[in-house]
């Protein structure tokens, strides 16, 4: 009986605090990212979120319009620079990548014409079996 | 004996499970910070986690507020009857309709306010707020949210700041707390509204930008169609729409849009690639006149 109490209490705390731990990281993650919306960039209005393991990739469809200026903003766990996103053209051309820039957390980027693109995420994080919540938010000025 | 045991063990299990659920309880950011931003944030559960995915495939659908832009800067007058009157929202009662035209609403919302037209502004806002609350998610449309806007009255960017991010939360609401059926209604309301404006200005006064716009949303009717998509058989309104976007994207299909590649230009310091390629979209008028037309009647369906 002692044993049977005591597995149920661990499997018990285990649920609640790794629900803890998960919404912490949602909530500061997504505090990483909220923080470089800001004037005179708008919320395209939505927020994109992918739970990714090890070295799964996550893939972002979206069209940027010609003459606008967007902000493209990605973060995983508790502190920037863990998230590589990478900007591909519909004939899968490397347009941009924060890779080249120690995981830049966002970058602009001004559209002379309108696009259909794909944005690609990925952890780096130190353990390749790691897993996390990736959030990524879009912004635009005129 | 056993018994005794036993209650000791309940004891213990209830103390050990009372002090995990406060330690849960706590706001991990704390709740110090006065800056409303983060208040409204930390009001939005965000323990839970659905996702608009397909094999890690998100789909994004452009703001119906770059949209109410591309008019405003078409030096195009403000005109009144192409919104959906803010008096029939009482006539929207399932939670499908309410999502819906909480979505058309919002452009219209967008659109008055880069016209500046503050007193029906608010009127506007306030249906928003009411069908927030019947869709249960108020907390994006709260008293600080509605505090700010009435302090940013005039001040057409702010506004479209507050707006445009209290839509992104009810959208990150909907999504963690299981409710995406609703959250992609919302952006698929948004998104017709804002084509309907469009095509409406297109069919009275051609405007180059405007047309080659509307033509752009080839693409985004996909993404549309992607997210929407399974929920096709919860409900007969559901697959109707469905169906009507699906017909609406065979339209589409036949407009061609050429893609010739250039290499981005990159200033470093400023955080800012140039995308240099280009795009160039062949629509002729009697497939802007179709479109236009399947447009009016979706969105017809949606208002009525």
């Amino acid at each position: 009986m002692k044993k049977i109490i005591t597995v149920v209490l661990v499997a018990i705390l285990a649920v609640v605090f790794n629900i803890n731990k998960t919404m912490a990281q949602a909530d500061v993650t997504n505090a990483l990212c909220t923080k470089y919306i800001k004037s005179p960039f708008i919320s395209d209005g939505q927020q994109y979120k992918a739970l990714l393991n090890g070295d799964e990739i996550a893939e972002f469809h979206a069209t940027f319009y010609g003459g606008t200026t967007y902000r493209i903003i990605g973060a995983t766990g508790q502190t920037e620079g863990n998230l590589v996103f990478s900007l591909y053209d519909k004939e899968r051309n490397l347009l941009f990548t924060n890779l080249d820039y120690q995981n830049s957390p966002y970058w602009d980027f001004k559209f002379t014409s309108t696009i259909d693109c794909i944005i690609e995420a990925e952890l780096d994080l130190p353990a390749k079996t790691a897993s996390g919540f990736v959030i990524m938010l879009i912004g635009f000025k005129q | 004996m056993l018994s005794n045991k036993l209650h000791i063990h309940i004891k213990f299990i209830s103390t050990a499970l009372l002090m995990a659920f406060a330690i849960n309880g706590c706001n991990p950011s704390g709740n110090s910070d006065d800056n409303i931003e983060k208040n409204i944030e930390s009001k939005i559960d965000s323990t839970s986690s659905t996702l608009i995915k397909f094999d890690n495939t998100l789909f994004s659908i452009p703001s119906p507020y770059e949209v109410t832009y591309l008019i405003k800067n078409s030096k195009l007058d403000f005109d009144k009857s192409l919104l959906n009157p803010y008096n029939k929202a009482h006539n929207y009662t399932t939670n499908f309709q309410k999502a819906l035209n909480l979505g058309v609403y919002g452009a219209n919302l967008g659109y008055l306010n880069v016209f500046e037209q503050n007193s029906d502004a608010i009127q506007y806002f306030s249906v928003i707020k009411i069908l927030s609350q019947e869709l249960g998610i108020e907390n994006a449309f709260d008293k600080q949210i509605v505090n700010r806007i009435e302090s940013n009255l005039g001040n057409k960017d702010s506004l479209m700041f507050i707006i445009s991010n209290s839509y992104r939360k009810a959208d990150q609401y909907l999504k963690d707390n299981n409710r995406n059926d609703i959250g992609v209604l919302i952006l698929a309301g948004g998104w017709i509204e804002s084509i309907y404006m469009m095509t409406q200005i297109a069919q009275t006064k051609y405007n180059k930008e405007i047309s080659t716009r509307i033509g752009e949303q080839k693409h985004p009717l996909d993404n549309l169609i992607k997210i929407l998509s399974p929920y096709y058989n919860q409900s007969e309104e559901y697959g109707k729409f469905i169906d009507a976007l699906i017909d609406l994207a065979y339209d589409f299909d036949g407009i061609d849009i050429n893609y010739i590649y250039f290499t981005p230009t990159v200033d470093v310091k400023n955080k800012l690639t140039v995308i240099n390629s280009k795009s160039e979209l062949m629509m002729t008028d009697q497939q802007l006149k179709t479109v236009s037309d399947k447009i009016s009647v979706i969105r017809k369906k949606i208002i009525d």
